[in-house]
């Protein structure tokens, strides 16, 4: 990576594939999720003469990317969707036809959280990171951390159980 | 029950990943920033990303629109604060940052004088307390840097682009001491400034006029205004947004709902000068305004950065008897 400062290029060759895993987990969506690295990537090189200094470089890497995720969601879905119509519909209905085949409840269900409470699932249970830790990522209280993380348990919870009529379905 | 399913979770992350091969798309990724790289003088400034960041704010707006419903009804229960207030006291609040750590912002600034426009891309750090040191670098919207200053101690250190050269002097003395340079700032008090009116916070540093603390207090200033009228329903570029319009003055700001974090500022007015008067506009448009850790802004020392910069005599003079000798 000519031009780029060595310990950048470090910083990056080391955590491009946990920010993308990252991304991946929170988008639930491979093409956003490089868009999203991409991003998040371009501001660190932006600011690198600052964060290059922090204690955690990379725990501020993970807030630029969180929010991105979270803010600019709706917006790029809807850039996607603007631009080429007919892609993004053949996209959205081959990833539904290829997450009815994985048969992952749970994966499914989580495709029906908003971003925020899916990159607070994320971080709590996939990097196993603190509330107070998720809290300076999202900028937040650790009992806000712990507030979403109930909440979003709970929805993911609700939308796992079986509705009435599938339940008396099952009884006959 | 709680454990079975958040294991449960845990291994549906831990199964996704493991199907996950980011390899290419690392590969995508790091071929485009070098890319960029190449493009880019300086990282500072970019480019690229100005357009991304606009989408940014307005998504953000989208996302924080849904908790601002929920501030503004809850605040119309009887005896409850008038949704007016309790938006000026979160937005002054927000503005006004914590007084601790690191207060970061970039923006947008796009001027109108008599007809004739210019914008440029600002990008700002400043401590929130003491010792109050900052950093500010503005240049052109192609990514150009054109001024860099910083404000370390007493001493206040400005790079010239275009002249290559260095200014250094005491951010104490001068008749408006460390304004002149911060072109955020400078920009806007030509229009607000404690001679048209505003009441603004005493400095807390004598003779100093600390820019960037000063700017942020005057923005809550401007919200706090009486008689400032305050649109909750208000739209910046198709996205909600709440307004706080001065009628008086001319100003409008624009926060997102739910967050109450800066989006626009943008002020219409008269510029008087020796008897003379010009009609201005300002619109600035922060791209981000957050609140960061202390020990988050890293100074640069711009005579190091730019060995070969002029440093005129008495600048010279006054850095050798206030610093020492130059590297």
């Amino acid at each position: 990576m000519p031009d780029l400062v060595p310990d950048l290029d470090a910083f990056v060759a080391a955590n491009i594939d946990g920010l993308l895993r990252t991304a991946f987990l929170v988008t639930m969506d491979e093409g956003e999720a490089e868009d999203l690295v991409q991003e998040c990537l371009l501001k660190v090189a932006q600011r690198w003469r600052r964060i290059r200094v922090m204690d955690h470089p990379l725990a501020y890497a993970r807030r630029i990317l969180v929010n991105l995720a979270i803010s600019d969601s709706t917006a790029r879905s809807r850039r996607r969707a603007e631009l080429i119509p007919e892609v993004a519909e053949a996209v959205a209905q081959s990833v539904e036809i290829e997450l009815a085949a994985t048969r992952d409840e749970v994966w499914l269900a989580l495709r029906k959280l908003p971003p925020r409470q899916r990159a607070v699932l994320v971080l709590r249970y996939f990097h196993d990171l603190s509330e107070t830790q998720v809290g300076e990522i999202l900028q937040c209280a650790p009992s806000t951390v712990s507030s979403t993380v109930a909440r979003s348990l709970s929805r993911l919870r609700g939308l796992l159980e079986p509705t009435p009529a599938e339940e008396r379905s099952d009884q006959r | 029950m709680n454990e079975l399913f958040e294991e449960q979770l845990r291994e549906t992350y831990a199964e996704h990943d493991a199907s996950y091969d980011p390899g290419d798309a690392a590969e995508r990724v790091r071929a485009r920033l070098a890319d960029t790289a190449t493009r880019q003088r300086r990282p500072t400034l970019p480019k690229v990303g100005l357009r991304t960041r606009a989408w940014l704010g307005l998504g953000a707006a989208v996302t924080a629109c849904g908790l601002a419903l929920v501030v503004l009804l809850t605040g119309n229960r009887p005896g409850a604060i008038s949704p007016e207030r309790r938006v000026v006291a979160l937005t002054a609040a927000y503005v006004t940052g914590s007084g601790r750590g690191v207060l970061h912002l970039e923006a947008t600034t796009s001027s109108t004088l008599n007809g004739k426009s210019g914008s440029f891309v600002v990008d700002n750090w400043s401590d929130e307390g003491p010792p109050y040191d900052y950093w500010v670098g503005s240049g052109t919207k192609s990514g150009k840097l054109s001024i860099e200053t910083t404000v370390v101690g007493n001493t206040i250190t400005t790079y010239q682009a275009d002249w290559n050269q260095i200014s250094i002097g005491n951010s104490r003395t001068g008749p408006v001491p460390g304004v002149a340079v911060d072109p955020l700032f400078s920009s806007i008090v030509m229009l607000v400034s404690p001679g048209h009116g505003i009441r603004l916070p005493v400095p807390t540093r004598s003779h100093t006029v600390d820019s960037p603390k000063i700017f942020k207090e005057m923005l809550a200033a401007l919200a706090k205004e009486p008689g400032v009228t305050v649109n909750d329903n208000a739209t910046l570029n198709g996205m909600p947004a709440i307004r706080f319009r001065s009628a008086r003055r001319g100003s409008d700001l624009y926060v997102e709902p739910g967050t109450d974090r800066p989006l626009e500022f943008t002020l219409k007015g008269t510029v008087s000068h020796k008897g003379k008067s010009w009609t201005r506009s300002i619109t600035t448009r922060f791209t981000t305004y957050e609140s960061l850790p202390s020990g988050s802004l890293h100074m640069p020392n711009l005579i190091t950065e730019y060995p070969h910069a002029l440093v005129p005599a008495w600048d010279r003079k006054y850095w050798n008897k206030t610093v020492g000798s130059r590297p």
